[in-house]
């Protein structure tokens, strides 16, 4: 039983240490300078409108490029899901539970890639040119 | 060990079939995120409530529950009927005929995923709203 839950937690580890790195490896590749400000006062501060005013917002990156961006961001998101389940099955998983993995990876994902969030932000106020 | 050397092999896997699932799932990924980005700012937008200095004081805890509720609410729905949406549309791009389009689920993990990253992203005004409760509830200023 003992042995059976530090496999659970191994397996949990080795999720939470892959998606981390390979999160924040993806935001780096498609990053693009957006905001003057940090990104995570977007979570912590209430009053945002200061962070997505138009003075903070770099503008030279066309509707076009920012997109296509998204898109490429999203691949590479998916793909490496795919891949990160194939890598952590490769640890023993005798009693065979059903984690799903998928959350945890897309929680972590969500906390670590904050220039995919602020692309999504700012692809919604090049679309409907709002501050909300 | 006869697991790993099974589960490595499936790892290293490289074939049509395997080339036609990746595709699969992105297939499906792109196209949740036009859906999920256009549904979310209409979903962050029908519970939105202002959320600024001068009127954080008016917001009553019963408005901010209910929008909240209210949002969750259409959140499910709206990935619930988007997921039933997009699986009408096939996959594309099938490398070899022996492929089978979601044999292994493929389209739903695509959907899934985008999905949540579209959404989390999308709708700043949920955010704020759960931070807001919190503050209520806890009396714990996030800053």
């Amino acid at each position: 039983m003992l042995y059976d839950y530090l496999e659970m937690l191994l397996f949990i580890i080795a999720t939470l240490i892959l998606s981390f790195f390979s999160g924040l490896l993806i935001d780096n590749i498609f990053y693009i300078d957006i905001l003057k400000n940090s990104t995570r006062s977007i979570y912590s501060k209430k009053i945002n409108s200061e962070i997505t005013s138009k003075d903070n917002l770099y503008s030279n990156i066309s509707t076009l490029n920012l997109i296509f961006n998204i898109i490429l961001h999203i691949i590479l998101i998916v793909i490496s899901f795919y891949y990160i389940k194939k890598i952590i099955y490769l640890f023993p998983n005798k009693s065979n539970y059903k984690i799903n993995i998928y959350v945890e990876i897309a929680m972590i994902y969500i906390s670590v890639q904050t220039n995919f969030y602020d692309k999504i932000l700012l692809l919604k106020k090049r679309i409907f040119n709002n501050d909300d | 060990m006869n697991n790993f050397k099974k589960n490595s092999e499936r790892l290293f896997r490289f074939d049509l079939i395997r080339f036609s699932k990746l595709l699969e799932i992105t297939q499906y990924a792109i196209l949740t995120f036009i859906f999920a980005f256009f549904s979310g700012i209409l979903i962050d937008k029908i519970c939105y409530i202002e959320i600024t200095p001068d009127n954080i004081d008016k917001i009553s805890n019963f408005e901010l529950i209910s929008k909240t509720f209210l949002q969750i609410l259409l959140i499910v729905l709206g990935s619930y009927y988007i997921q039933k949406i997009i699986i009408l549309i096939p996959f594309i791009f099938p490398l070899t005929s022996n492929y089978i389009p979601s044999m292994k689920n493929e389209s739903k993990i695509g959907i899934s995923l985008a999905m949540t990253m579209i959404y989390m992203s999308i709708q700043k005004n949920f955010i704020n709203k759960i931070l807001l409760l919190k503050e209520r509830l806890f009396n714990i200023t996030t800053v």
